[in-house]
């Protein structure tokens, strides 16, 4: 399906804007575009009718989860800001804890 | 004719995606984001698929899409590294390479249909998980805001 080989293009392309961000605002950016090519990827879900209802399920929760989770990194990116006036992720560490 | 719309919104999706990618601009990128979920949305639309257009209309085009916009608008300057190109290259020939299989591999296994209502009663259900989901997420960033100006 033309769906599920546009997703893994969409997937690669927000690796390479992930690779190359210098600023979290760019991961953000990148993260959404994979969330988008994950939903693509769950195109096919609906075309079966033994699993479609697994697919509705899926969807939703991806949508919350993914929703939630970008909520908190939007949360993040402002208490980050505000703590070193910059967004450059030469200012985040690993963990996030020791700075 | 199926087959043509979903070949056009996909391209159009990828070609969002590398604009998006190539944009120097944050705020710009932003925007190209956005433009992606939509194609991805309309193709969920074109299916008939309308619960999943919803959500991704809805929560990612209209909400986080919109706080994103307004947040690379905000911190728009920094300019992304340049890549090594044999990098890029070698990245895109196995993303080429993997979308095409996977392409090939996976199939129509029957008519396109929506199982909604078989989860959820209805649309109301949905929007007060959603109003609780967003009220406790941020209840946490209040209480970390308030520690962290104390």
């Amino acid at each position: 399906m033309i769906e599920t080989a546009a997703s893994l293009g969409l997937l690669a392309l927000g690796y390479l804007m992930m690779i190359s961000a210098k600023d979290v605002i760019r991961i953000l950016i990148a993260l959404e575009l994979m969330f988008s090519a994950v939903f693509l990827s769950l195109v096919p879900f609906f075309t079966n009718p033994s699993l479609v209802v697994e697919g509705n399920a899926i969807a939703i929760l991806t949508v919350f989860a993914s929703a939630g989770e970008l909520l908190i990194l939007i949360s993040a990116i402002i208490f980050l800001d505000r703590k070193f006036r910059t967004t450059a992720i030469e200012t985040t560490d690993v963990g996030g804890d020791v700075l | 004719m199926d087959a043509v719309v979903v070949t056009v919104l996909s391209l159009l999706a990828i070609l969002f995606a590398v604009a998006a990618w190539a944009s120097r601009d944050n705020f710009y990128s932003a925007i190209y984001m956005s433009a992606v979920m939509l194609t991805v949305g309309a193709v969920y639309a074109f299916h008939g698929i309308y619960s999943v257009f919803v959500l991704i209309a809805f929560i990612f085009i209209g909400a986080i899409g919109i706080i994103t916009v307004a947040l690379a608008a905000t911190y728009r300057f920094l300019n992304p590294r340049k890549l090594n190109e044999l990098w890029v290259i070698v990245v895109e020939i196995i993303a080429v390479v993997l979308a095409v299989t996977a392409g090939i591999n996976t199939f129509m296994a029957g008519e396109f249909s929506d199982a909604f209502d078989r989860i959820l009663p209805d649309y109301l259900t949905m929007i007060a998980f959603l109003i609780v989901l967003t009220t406790l997420l941020m209840l946490s960033a209040i209480s970390m805001l308030r520690r962290d100006s104390a």
